[in-house]
């Protein structure tokens, strides 16, 4: 099967520190991975790399979005993809559904999905679709930037710290929603320090240490304060 | 383009930013046809009263048909206008502190002119606000608010990488947010002029020249905000704000008044009161010079009349007019001179406004509300041509000693306006 992320050899320098080290990455369609890291391991640089948002010419490898070669063809190759940052980037003083129109009329987006029904499927309540967005909760912000993900029709999902901020329902929500988007056979790409949570839906784990991805093996009931020190000190 | 309209016209701030914007467009529309309709109302008040005027000199004057055309050279008071036209309410200029009604004898024309307030203290020191006031100083700071943090707002609601990643065209994203934001700046401007336009029919060539000059203008200042507030690591609000303030301090306010300074220093003007009062020591002297002073070098250059009985009373009507006139030829190189420095300053002013677009505004509204400087020279000349007329329609009655009879006080010259 195609995979519907191909990173290869991607190496990156800033500032003269080597921040990608020849990193490989494949996710198949209907795949969780989850990226694990230390602050300052890459993670976000990762993100920023598979968005074409880093200088090009501090950039070796090649990076595929649904067989698309994303230097070739940036826009064909992010018209696949959806991504939602770590901040809701919804705009406060539209409704949900202002929003997601808004954010479908900035890509060159063939074909969209009916709003209402992916707000419906992000589990976003009715009566709030048309309320400004000022007036929602960290979550349900975060449900209005999947269902965007979902209205688009993305192949290819990337969560910068989906988790961030929310409580254990809402995050108990989100992550079931993440859940549904692998069963509706999207592939999602997580970058996330919420361990747990990673276990919980990742088909995958890998640890960026050292601009290189490792494959980490966790068992939620094992994991200790210690063991996740030991984890990021790059000693499991 | 219909998203990012949406996107603007839903914030509060925004709404009441551009309501602002349109009140005060139609205020300055209202206070510049306030005070048309009050210019309109006092030429048309002086117009009636100079009818009569007249008439009541007739009556007290005239004596078994006839009138002195000394006397009424001195007695009677021709009104001279300085009309607006249909547009002038949009750039009110010098119609406010030069006269729109003067009144005229057949005295020296140049004692006359400028004899008055020469300024009105109150609009000197404040200006008036009209709509090219309103449109050179507030349109920019309007863009200023809209367009500051075109980046910096985004990246302040960390929602800047995300959009990024959306974008199929950069360029076409921002351009689209510039330009919508243009376009309403330019329509709080636009839709009262053209409501008031369709409303008072007003004619369609000169608004179609202010419509553009609206929207260039205010296009200028929104891709001048836009470079600005796009700029690579255009990324602080306050530092995009304060940047754009002082360029609007430099543009709108500092530069116009050195350059204004500028144009004082290198070309002199001499004070037309200054004028005025050479004119009469000119004519104060003239009182104690023997006659044949005064009516020999008038004689030569009006030779029409050189054999006119001589003047041998202590007093004759046409030796007053005589030295009236002679101390306005006196005056000729000054006031030419002075006519000319207005020219050359306004030339060199049209200069400035190819590089200052406050000053080009400024000076096209004046030119399309004909208030500006070639139509304060154009309405000396008119003056000028009026007076001429009248003193050569009364000289014969003066200088062969005719008879002014009641007849040829009826054809007396009127100013045309």
């Amino acid at each position: 099967m195609t995979a519907l992320l191909s990173i290869q050899q991607l190496s990156l320098r800033f500032a003269g520190r080597q921040i990608l080290n020849q990193l490989d990455l494949n996710l198949r369609a209907g795949e969780v991975v989850s990226v694990l890291g230390s602050n300052g391991a890459g993670k976000s640089t990762l993100l920023k790399s598979i968005l074409v948002l880093q200088d090009a010419a501090e950039q070796t490898g090649s990076i595929l979005i649904a067989g698309i070669a994303i230097a070739q063809a940036r826009n064909q190759a992010l018209s696949h993809l959806a991504y939602v940052p770590e901040q809701p980037a919804v705009y406060g003083h539209l409704s949900a559904i202002e929003n997601i129109r808004y954010f479908l009329s900035l890509g060159a987006i063939s074909q969209s999905m009916d709003i209402a029904t992916c707000l419906t499927m992000a589990g976003l309540p009715e009566q709030s679709w048309h309320r400004p967005c000022s007036e929602y909760s960290k979550g349900m912000k975060q449900k209005v930037m999947l269902a965007f993900a979902l209205a688009k029709q993305a192949k290819l999902l990337l969560l910068d710290e989906p988790n961030s901020g929310l409580d254990p329902q809402a995050t108990e929500e989100l992550n079931q929603l993440i859940v549904q988007c692998k069963e509706r056979g999207m592939g999602v790409l997580v970058v996330t320090h919420d361990v747990l949570s990673a276990i919980a839906f990742s088909d995958r784990l890998l640890m960026l240490t050292n601009g290189q991805l490792q494959p980490v093996a966790l068992n939620e009931s094992a994991i200790t304060l210690d063991s996740l020190k030991r984890l990021y000190q790059g000693q499991v | 383009m219909k998203h990012e309209l949406t996107l603007l016209l839903k914030q509060r701030s925004i709404i009441i930013l551009l309501l602002l914007s349109l009140f005060l467009t139609g205020f300055s529309l209202y206070n510049g046809w306030q005070n048309i309709n009050h210019i309109n109302a006092q030429i048309n008040q002086a117009k009636q009263e100079e009818i009569l005027r007249k008439q009541d000199f007739l009556e007290h004057h005239s004596h078994h048909g006839t009138l002195d055309a000394g006397e009424l050279g001195y007695y009677l008071f021709h009104n001279v206008y300085h009309s607006p036209g249909e547009w002038s309410f949009i750039a009110l200029g010098n119609r406010l502190v030069i006269p729109y009604v003067q009144r005229i004898r057949l005295l020296g024309l140049q004692g006359q002119l400028y004899d008055g307030e020469s300024h009105h203290p109150e609009y000197v020191m404040l200006g008036t606000f009209d709509y090219a006031f309103l449109l050179v100083f507030f349109a920019p700071l309007l863009c200023i608010a809209l367009m500051h943090d075109l980046k910096a707002s985004e990246q302040q609601a960390q929602r800047l990488l995300f959009l990024r990643s959306l974008m199929a065209e950069p360029k076409l994203f921002w351009g689209n947010r510039v330009l919508s934001r243009w376009l309403l700046v330019a329509l709080t401007f636009v839709l009262p002029l053209l409501l008031l336009a369709a409303t008072q029919t007003l004619s369609f060539s000169p608004l179609i020249r202010i419509l553009a000059i609206t929207a260039l203008y205010t296009f200028f200042w929104s891709v001048l905000c836009a470079a600005i507030s796009l700029r690579k690591r255009a990324l602080n609000a306050n530092f995009n704000a304060m940047l754009l303030a002082s360029i609007w301090v430099m543009l709108c306010v500092v530069l116009p008044n050195l350059s204004q300074l500028w144009l004082h220093h290198h070309y002199p003007l001499q004070d037309g009161s200054q004028i005025a009062l050479q004119h009469r020591q000119w004519v104060h002297g003239a009182w104690d010079l023997p006659k044949e002073d005064t009516l020999t070098p008038f004689y030569a250059l009006y030779q029409q009349w050189k054999d006119s009985p001589p003047v041998t009373e202590r007093f004759h009507w046409k030796w007053y007019y005589a030295f009236q006139h002679m101390a306005d030829v006196k005056l000729e190189s000054q006031v030419s001179a002075r006519e000319q420095a207005l020219n050359q300053r306004n030339q060199a002013t049209g200069l400035l406004a190819r590089f200052l677009p406050t000053v080009w505004v400024q000076r096209n509204l004046e030119d399309i509300a004909q208030s500006d400087v070639p139509d304060l020279l154009a309405q000396r000349q008119r003056i000028t041509r009026f007076h001429t007329q009248l003193r050569l329609y009364l000289y014969p009655y003066l200088f062969e000693e005719k008879p002014f009879t009641t007849d040829a006080y009826m054809r007396l010259p009127v100013f045309e306006d």
